[in-house]
């Protein structure tokens, strides 16, 4: 059976069964309403409050956070991490904000080895970020009510180091935090919202007797530094 | 694998309630995830709101599902992604399977999704030669033990860590450990392994969005983002009813899916599929294939109460508060969809014939109802397919005589209080502590007592004393 | 207050006693009360089993026997929740359904008629025991009622109520299901039960006589201390009625 006739065949026999109108109840007319005021008042009002929701959220599902308002600062708390874990090597995506924090890194400590993934091709990519332990990422949106960081693949350029590396450190700049996924939608342009990535808390596992357990495919841990625009 | 079906619901209930090790294991798990849902849901003061939100789209949705599929058609094809209208499950195989052999595809990793139960997909893919590897945690453990998940979202809900520990040394052969984490450091170890070397990733799709032409995939383990993009070719599959209309209804349901599927606010990934990314960013699928499936589907619509049971999102909250489900765990039923949104599925997709008793394994209570995030009315269906049933001559003769004696005897008061004098004279055989012997009935739990006169006769008495009184 | 007694089957034949203490309360509460002849059952089993045909003459006569009361009272919600929720599912005579949509306003649980209807919650009788409540499945979610029942418990004097955990799960009867699934039934029974030892009442309070059978039914097999009361006998009881 060819690929139209399925189409077809499928098409036209929803149109058939749709003939008969549903007799399910409507949505009552004050719910748009209730839903606008309620949102509303569990959105705090100020940027401040805004950012302290999301270290809340982000911080309850294990991932942490770090306000910062230099790539210097930035630099030292990823060093410091790096030489803990015995890191040797950091991936870092395109953004100007993380190669400026890699170059700082970098001369910092010598010994670490940055991985650039526009550099490579694939299947090369793959294969050599997941040796790479640790990445440094930017965020082009953070969403305060669940601390979830937006990453469009637009913007990055590749969606591998957030993924593959035992440890995630992403960079979102205060100006780019919204308090919802409604306000994230509505700034966000369709285009780049088709391929993206939402993230929120590191990877995690129940399946075993509901036991939680982070690290399951994807980061272990995840590092939040909300940098705080001039 | 033995052939699982519906009708021999009876036999695996019976095993469930005496498997006293999967009793503990299902209870203690939803319990503690309804526990954990409720904590949750307590910090969304606009849960019940979001609730009615989330039926009004998608009954908007279902009500003009042809448009919505060509518009969504169209937007996929101008990002790129081939899509595929299959009919029924093999259909769907056929088309995958066509794929993989074109592709030259020898390794497949699969992130978790029901719609390729449904069909069947994976007894296909290995009988041509091709390696199907499920890698959500729950279901790779589940495949390896070569057995049918037991609940939509934690398949592996019916093991304990023991179980777990001795099928990895098992299978995989590795050292015996029975703790979660170092479980889950060999799955990851294994799998990552074989995210890097597949030829083609497969998974589900949770919504799909008409206006712009792309589809999510929400999940916890980053199992389904590596299946999705490291491979050459990703193929989805999709249910006709998963479309929503735009990205601004969207966050109405990624706030009550997570809530409801794994008691989280939300879940750590959500990805966006919106085409082939390989050449455009030197990563990812080069190909992009969707699978529309009807499947039956376009049936179920052509009922007008019950194409509710399609607005599903398939997050499991009906199970965890089915005090049914409770006792008996997911392999009770027969069939990939269980629990309460199952059996309004069973006789709908499979017939009045094999699911001639689903239906009836409810007592109406109406929890899922109350839980379910879509607002679906599942007792008030289980009704109307009950209905169905007893239409089609799908119930036993004696019923059915039963039944229309009794509603004339009803209808007939004269002879419903003569026949009805029979049993309150039989009782009075039995001794005063003895409840009415009705079959079935008796050993744990008795029947209750006929009374030799009845409320009629008593209130008559009542009455005449009270007169005599005054 | 004229009111029309709507006694469901289970009542008139196995539990008319708590029947009779609705009757006392009722009157008790200065109702008027009217006893109409000839009623037989509202046909929920057959109507949840399935046998919507069969239901539609029962649902007819039992629409035209109470039309033109000003108020019915049951002592049961499922059998309620039959008139009020499902009868309007049935194809019904067209010339039926306007008294059919004025019966579903006339219509009313027996705990509900007492506390939104009468205005009462504290009948000051007196009752001295640990009791606890469970809500049944129609009567809470089809109906909505949770709270007038325990506003009743409550207005008396003496009773030291307790909830029991997850006092809206269901006890597992749901009509023919009991027997059909008679297994399932009674491992969600044992729970229900459990629930109830485990609160330390002596009484389970309850508004439907079938959970209420089907709970006295399991606790009475395994020897529990916990004995099941419809709230027109715990009413009456507690005024000495």
């Amino acid at each position: 059976m060819n690929m139209n006739s399925n189409r077809e065949k499928i098409l036209s026999n929803i149109r058939e069964a749709l003939r008969t109108s549903s007799n399910l109840p409507d949505m009552p007319e004050d719910i748009d309403e209730k839903l606008v005021e309620k949102l509303k008042a569990v959105t705090p009002p100020d940027l401040e409050g805004r950012r302290e929701q999301f270290r809340q959220e982000l911080e309850l599902v294990s991932g942490e956070y770090y306000w910062v308002n230099s790539t210097k600062e930035v630099a030292l708390i990823i060093s410091d991490i790096l030489q803990e874990n015995r890191y040797e090597e950091l991936a870092v995506t395109d953004e100007s904000l993380c190669q400026e924090i890699a170059e700082v890194i970098v001369n910092q400590l010598k010994e670490v080895r940055i991985v650039r993934p526009s550099e490579m091709g694939y299947p090369e990519r793959k294969n050599r970020l997941a040796q790479v332990d640790a990445a440094l990422v930017k965020a082009a949106f953070a969403v305060a009510d669940i601390g979830s960081l937006v990453f469009p693949y637009d913007n990055t350029g590749t969606s591998l180091p957030h993924f593959l590396s035992d440890c995630i450190f992403v960079i979102v700049e205060e100006k780019d935090l919204v308090s919802n996924q409604f306000e994230l939608f509505e700034k966000i342009s369709p285009e780049k919202a088709k391929n993206m990535v939402f993230m929120t808390g590191p990877s995690r596992t129940a399946d075993i007797e509901k036991v939680l357990v982070l690290g399951a495919h994807g980061p272990r841990r995840l590092i939040v530094f909300m940098y705080q625009s001039s | 694998m033995m052939k699982v079906s519906p009708l021999k619901i009876k036999k695996y209930i019976s095993q469930s309630l005496h498997n006293q090790q999967l009793r503990q294991a299902v209870d203690k798990a939803t319990d503690s995830s309804l526990i954990t849902r409720q904590k949750v849901v307590d910090q969304i003061p606009y849960w019940e709101e979001l609730r009615f939100k989330t039926h009004a789209i998608k009954k908007e949705v279902i009500e003009n599902l042809a448009d919505y599929l060509e518009e969504f058609e169209k937007n996929c094809v101008k990002n790129g992604i081939y899509v595929h209208w299959a009919e029924n499950s093999a259909e769907a195989r056929r088309i995958i399977l066509d794929l993989a052999v074109k592709n030259k595809v020898k390794k497949v990793v699969k992130s978790k999704s029901l719609t390729t139960e449904e069909i069947h997909l994976n007894k296909l893919l290995i009988e041509n030669g091709i390696e199907a590897l499920e890698t959500d945690l729950g279901e790779y453990i589940v495949q390896l033990n070569e057995q049918i998940p037991s609940h939509l979202i934690i398949p592996a809900l019916h093991l304990s860590r023991r179980d777990v520990g001795k099928l990895f040394a098992e299978k995989l052969g590795v050292d015996y450990t029975e703790d979660p984490v170092q479980l889950l450091r060999i799955a990851r170890a294994k799998l990552r392994e074989k995210f890097l070397s597949a030829d083609m990733g497969i998974s589900g799709v949770n919504f799909a969005i008409a206006k712009a032409g792309c589809f999510c995939i929400v999940e916890n383990e980053a199992n389904a983002h590596l299946t999705i993009t490291l491979p050459k070719i990703h193929v989805a599959v999709m249910g006709i009813e998963k479309l929503i209309p735009d990205f601004s209804s969207l966050p109405y349901f990624l706030k009550v899916l997570p809530p409801s599927a794994t008691s989280q606010k939300s879940s750590t990934y959500v990805n966006f599929v919106g085409g082939p990314s390989r050449s455009k960013y030197g990563e990812g699928p080069e190909e992009v294939h969707l699978v529309l499936l009807d499947n039956g589907r376009s049936r179920i619509l052509r009922d007008a109460q019950l194409r509710e049971t399609l607005f599903c999102i398939r997050c499991g909250a009906c199970l965890n508060v089915c005090p049914v489900y409770q006792q008996i765990g997911g392999h009770a039923y027969g069939w990939v969809y269980m629990g309460p949104i199952g059996i309004t599925l069973i006789p709908q997709f499979l017939g009045e014939a094999t699911g001639k008793y689903a239906p009836y394994l409810s007592s109406l209570c109406g929890a899922c109802f109350n839980t379910c995030p879509m607002r679906i009315n599942i007792p008030h269906h289980l009704l109307k397919l009950r209905k169905r049933i007893v239409e089609s001559g799908n119930t036993i003769i004696i019923e059915r005589l039963g039944m229309s004696v009794w509603a004339f005897l009803a209808r007939h008061p004269h002879l419903y209080r003569l026949v009805t004098w029979f049993p309150a004279k039989i009782q009075q055989l039995f001794p005063k502590d003895k409840s009415f012997p009705v079959p079935g009935y008796g050993k744990e739990r008795s029947f209750g007592r006929f009374d030799a006169k009845g409320f009629r006769k008593r209130y008559k008495k009542l009455e005449k004393e009270e007169s005599e009184k005054t | 207050m004229k009111v029309a007694l709507f006694i469901p089957c289970l009542s008139e034949h196995l539990y008319p006693d708590s029947a009779i203490s609705m009757v006392k309360v009722l009157k008790y509460l200065g109702c008027q009360l009217e006893y109409v002849e000839n009623q037989t059952c509202c046909g929920q089993p057959a109507f949840n089993s399935g046998y919507w045909k069969e239901v539609v003459p029962l649902a007819e006569r039992f629409i035209e026997l109470f039309s033109g009361k000003e108020y019915i009272v049951a002592p049961s919600g499922s059998c309620v929740a039959m008139v009020r929720v499902f009868y309007q599912k049935l194809p019904i005579k067209k010339q039926l359904k306007p008294a059919l949509e004025d019966l579903r306003q006339r219509i009313f649980e027996f705990t509900e008629f007492i506390v939104d209807v009468l205005k009462v919650t504290e009948l000051g009788g007196k009752f001295p025991h640990r009791v606890t409540y469970h809500d049944s499945c129609h009567l809470t979610r089809e109906l909505g009622i949770r709270e007038q029942p325990r506003q009743l418990i409550r207005g008396v004097k003496g009773v030291d109520f307790v909830e029991m955990e997850k006092s809206d799960i269901c006890c597992g009867f749901g009509g023919t299901f009991s027997y059909k699934f008679k297994d399932v039934s009674v491992s969600m029974v044992a729970r229900k039960c459990r629930y109830i030892e485990e609160s330390g009442a002596e009484f389970c309070i309850g508004a439907d006589s079938s959970c209420l059978m089907n709970i006295e039914g399991y606790l009475r097999k395994h020897n529990m201390r916990a004995r099941t009361l419809h709230i027109a006998d715990f009413l009456s009881r507690s005024l000495n009625l």
